[in-house]
């Protein structure tokens, strides 16, 4: 009786030693979980520059392509003017389809209208594609057609911009794609009257944005009904992922003033970049 | 026996709490600072300012809070509490975003006019289209009020405002009287 008592006590654990065990653990678990949210928002930021990088890519291939000019930012007929055979309809991101291995979606895009084969970006719709969303945007959704990159119309006008002669002020210094939410929302108050407007922001429809001067030029985090629909969006709240007319991928400092980011806006506005840029 | 185990209960519950407070606290960094809630007049040589935009700005762009002024007056929640926030006016801001509501209807229309030479119908651009309409009328009355107010460049930059204020914890009211 008393041999086997002295065999449980050898192999056993002390209360004490259970408690201080107990203790560590959840000292390191406090560690673990602090490290974890820390590596899922590095993790989230690595894939949005990838996303970004991958459509500034495809922008670059589709202007060496015999286009000779960058696709525009809204939604247009494109390379040539109107309803003509085989032109195509859609803002940028539809555009350069074909330059991001999605060829086949693209050309299922491909429909009749009055008589002329064209293919119509609208044809796409609920179609999702993983490169267009951020996993870090706050309303992003699975499978969701809606986009996490907006293009700026004033780099990428209807007419189609050249490389690099549409962009005096250099390549390295002005923003094609910047990040944004997938859907913002204005509240504004006129009239006595508050309302709240949501705009969805779809890769194939409506997905740009066009900067105007004035004190606030972009958004870092902000809380969901806060995302203004003429502003881009950063999803970490000190910086913000903008795609350059080079093809490099840039992370602006939240602490970038509106004049050197509306600088970096404009294609041929003769400006110089802050030391902020 | 009991006054061994008691300062180890003590040390297991310690531990564990400062686990959990500090998991929390890397969750909660973001919205822990404190806020206030920032209510007054804008006026403009005397009168009040018919419609604009008034924006608070803290150290930085997440710290940057903009609301709709509507016959001189405003609300802005969840302003960062500190001294020295910088705040801007302005009116531009309303034609910018009537003019995107306009491209964005003109868009959707030229695509309704496609999808009828096609046959085809989409119900929801239709709704969208009605949606557009209502946001522009909304906008256009705005852009009535403001028509021809130009206020000086400096109440719309940043960098060069002379308006500031202190925010703190809570409800506070702050009239603006801009020069022409």
């Amino acid at each position: 009786m008393s041999h086997f008592g002295s065999a449980r006590k050898r192999r056993g654990l002390t209360l004490m030693q259970l408690l201080v065990l107990l203790a560590l653990l959840l000292f390191l678990l406090g560690f673990l979980l602090a490290a974890t949210a820390r590596f899922r928002n590095a993790s989230e930021s690595v894939t949005s520059r990838n996303n970004l990088h991958q459509i500034m890519v495809g922008l670059i291939n589709f202007a060496n392509s015999p286009v000779d000019k960058l696709p525009p930012g809204s939604a247009t007929w494109f390379p040539k003017k109107g309803l003509v055979a085989n032109n195509s309809y859609g803002p940028c991101l539809f555009h350069i389809l074909p330059f991001l291995e999605q060829d086949p979606l693209y050309k299922s895009t491909r429909k009749n209208i009055d008589g002329k084969p064209v293919y119509a970006s609208w044809e796409a719709a609920g179609k999702s594609v993983k490169v267009f969303m951020a996993p870090g945007d706050p309303t992003w959704e699975q499978g969701s057609d809606r986009t996490s990159y907006l293009a700026n119309e004033l780099a990428l006008p209807e007419t189609g911009a050249r490389l690099p002669n549409s962009f005096p002020d250099g390549i390295s210094n002005t923003i094609l794609i910047a990040e944004g939410y997938s859907q913002a929302t204005d509240t504004v108050t006129f009239g006595g009257q508050t309302t709240t407007w949501k705009t969805d922001r779809r890769w194939w429809d409506n997905s740009t944005w066009k900067p105007a001067a004035g004190a606030v030029m972009f958004q870092v985090a902000p809380p969901v009904d806060a995302a203004s629909s003429m502003l881009p969006q950063g999803f970490t709240p000190d910086s913000i992922n903008v795609g350059l007319a080079d093809g490099s991928v840039r992370t602006v400092d939240a602490s970038c003033s509106s004049t050197t980011f509306y600088a970096a806006c404009t294609p041929a506005g003769n400006d110089v970049l802050g030391n902020d840029w | 026996m009991t006054s061994r185990i008691a300062p180890l209960l003590f040390f297991a519950f310690l531990a564990s709490g400062l686990a959990i407070a500090r998991a929390e606290g890397e969750k909660e960094k973001k919205t822990s600072d404190p806020r206030g809630e920032v209510s007054g007049i804008v006026r403009l040589a005397g009168r009040e300012l018919p419609a604009g935009m008034i924006t608070f700005h803290g150290r930085d762009a997440k710290d940057t809070v903009r609301v709709t002024v509507d016959d001189g007056k405003y609300v802005a929640r969840n302003v960062p509490a500190g001294k020295n926030i910088r705040v801007t006016i302005e009116v531009e801001p309303i034609n910018a975003l009537a003019e995107s509501v306009r491209d964005q209807l003109r868009r959707s229309e030229e695509r309704a006019r496609l999808l009828k030479l096609a046959k085809a119908d989409d119900e929801p651009l239709t709704k969208r289209i009605k949606e557009l309409k209502d946001r522009l009328k909304v906008l256009e009355e705005a852009q009535k009020r403001v028509k021809g107010i130009k206020l000086p460049e400096a109440y719309g930059t940043k960098e060069k405002t002379p308006l500031k204020m202190t925010v703190e914890s809570g409800k506070q009211t702050a009239n603006f009287e801009l020069k022409d």
